[in-house]
């Protein structure tokens, strides 16, 4: 699909738990977005551009969504931008989650910390082409808990988990998803590596959706590389041919 | 623009010549250069991702990514980082080796009405003079780019720019295969930047490319640990090009053939600058992630540039700096 660098209209941009903020972008790049692609936004006075995944898109109105968790020096200006503002957007970029539409199945979405994020959108699409959808994320304390109002808006009540018991179920989240004795088989799953790595390990199948350093964001570059787990020499860029994968398809590192 | 701005315009601008007049042709050995502004090596791939976003004719040339004779992964991740005024890069000449390239990278960029420079990796002089026969002899393939100066991979790379002999050797070795001129890319990372320089001219180098990137380090105050896996990177974009035009300078005051500048270009005032200290043409590397569009845009944007400072040409501002009394 053909790249866009657009000049974003920032409408909101909030604190929406700890560290944790969410920016509305109005820009035409609302009607090109497909469920877990991402955007590679330039921040002024940054030479690299940070990518950011789009967790809900509304075409109607013109509108995306990106929640993000402030980790460095780029999310922390991105904080600090107002409504009003303008911003430069790379997209669409990156290959989401594939959805089926011919084979509906029960679904496990799950989401850890900032990961929640991006599934919103894929729950979503999941419930358009009628999948059964449960969702369970977890966070590390009860002030970290977000996204929550967004599943529900979707008729989906998420199953929490807190690693120090705060809020929802005292666990992580894999522990969560056995203590409710989860049926579905296909997992779409977005989060940091650890919570990834027990994925891979518990389902054998579904999708998960990484998160690493980039640089062009677009395929260019090579800094985004992970390899195959099976074919020797054969690699993926993370930006490219992922961010998403089907379990078992990379090494990460 | 207000009327008064635009009647200020119009007198700045008598006596120059109109901007589609201005000439941003240069011809260089094996170059014949509709513009000077060329993508760098290692930040534009073969071009394919670019050439979603722009017509690649619109380029002057387009310098590949290195190859190396056989297929490379490269670092372990992170392998980039931001620093202040530029970034830090691992990437570990990742590439998909010679013969993919010249079965698939080549063809499809010649479809493009713009030079190609091939850039040639390796660990021994053996797998340079395999490698550079390939490319130098490849339809379509302008000229070669000789990367001795990579700081990023164990063996080779710039264990090769760093000596003066060993550079001499490996240019000469290279002349002797490649069917297409050769430049020959430096690194900062030495004491005298001249010394090689003079060096790899004795051993039949058409032209210089340089600079290549300054080996860096960043550390995580959290972990205490480097951000880049491989340790160091090599440290690019704004915050190095005074270095590069220092180090174009004085090669250009000591040497006879051309040099294409990089470094830190962002602006068309940037390019300007690398062409009055000695440069015939410019690499743009960083800055193709900041703004994906900024080779077209800097193409665009040197007539008026040149001109706003007297000038009909980019030969006429090639090593200005030189020209000019004290």
């Amino acid at each position: 699909m053909k790249l866009t660098d657009e000049t974003g209209i920032i409408k909101e941009n909030i604190l929406v738990a700890a560290d944790t903020y969410r920016m509305v972008i109005k820009g035409d790049l609302s009607r090109r977005f497909g469920p877990g692609q991402f955007v590679n936004l330039l921040i002024d006075g940054l030479t690299l551009r940070r990518p950011i995944s789009i967790s809900r898109y509304e075409p109607e109105e013109g509108l995306y969504v990106l929640y993000y968790k402030v980790l460095g020096e780029g999310t922390a200006r991105m904080a600090a931008m107002k409504p009003g503002e303008s911003i430069q957007v790379l997209g669409p970029l990156g290959t989401g989650f594939p959805i089926d539409p011919a084979h509906p199945e029960p679904v496990l979405v799950i989401g850890g910390g900032a990961g929640a994020g991006p599934l919103i959108q894929t729950a979503r699409e999941l419930r358009k082409w009628g999948y059964p959808v449960s969702v369970v994320l977890g966070f590390p304390t009860k002030d970290d808990v977000y996204a929550v109002e967004e599943f529900r808006a979707l008729g989906i009540e998420p199953g929490i988990s807190t690693d120090d018991g705060s809020f929802g179920y005292h666990g992580n989240v894999l522990e969560l998803i056995e203590s409710r004795k989860e049926t579905a088989r296909l997992v779409y799953a977005c989060g940091p590596k650890r919570m990834l790595r027990a994925v891979e390990e518990r389902f054998e199948r579904g999708y998960i959706s990484l998160d690493v350093r980039m640089a062009c964001g677009m395929g260019a570059c090579m800094a985004c590389v992970c390899r195959d787990r099976k074919e020797p020499g054969a690699y993926h860029r993370v930006c490219k041919e992922g961010p998403v994968f089907p379990i078992g398809r990379v090494v990460m590192e | 623009m207000s009327a008064r701005a635009s009647a200020e315009r119009r007198r700045e601008d008598r006596g120059k010549p109109p901007l589609e007049k201005i000439d941003l042709s240069v011809r260089l050995p094996g170059l014949k250069l509709k513009n000077p502004i060329m993508p760098a090596s290692g930040c534009f791939g073969f071009g394919r991702e670019f050439a979603q976003l722009y017509d690649l004719s619109l380029l002057g040339g387009v310098i590949m990514k290195a190859a190396t004779e056989q297929p490379r992964f490269g670092n372990p991740l992170p392998r980039v980082a931001e620093t202040p005024g530029g970034m830090l890069n691992a990437i570990g000449l990742q590439n998909p080796g010679v013969d993919e390239i010249i079965r698939s990278q080549v063809p499809w960029l010649r479809q493009f009405d713009t030079c190609i420079i091939a850039n040639v990796a390796g660990s021994s002089q053996e797998d340079y003079v395999r490698t550079a026969e390939k490319l130098g002899n490849c339809p379509g393939v302008d000229a070669l780019e000789l990367n001795i100066s990579c700081p990023n991979v164990k063996e080779g790379g710039i264990a090769f720019g760093t000596d003066p002999q060993v550079a001499g050797r490996l240019t000469e070795a290279v002349k002797g295969v490649s069917g297409v001129p050769v430049y020959v890319k430096l690194s900062p990372n030495v004491t005298d930047v001249v010394e090689i320089a003079k060096a790899v001219e004795q051993g039949g180098a058409d032209g210089l490319s340089m600079i290549n990137t300054l080996l860096g380090m960043r550390l995580d105050l959290k972990t205490a640990r480097p951000v880049i896996a491989n340790k160091t990177g090599g440290l690019s974009g704004g915050a190095i090009k005074p270095v590069a035009i220092r180090m174009i300078y004085q090669v250009y005051e000591q040497v006879d053939i051309p040099i294409i500048g990089m470094g830190g270009i962002r602006t068309a005032e940037d390019v300007l600058e690398f062409l009055y200290a000695g440069a015939s043409a410019v690499a743009v590397g960083t800055m193709n992630f900041t703004d994906p569009y900024i080779c077209p845009k800097l193409a665009e944007q040197l007539p008026k540039t040149l001109r706003s400072y007297g000038l009909g040409s980019v030969k006429e501002a090639i090593g200005k700096s030189h020209r000019v009394k004290e």
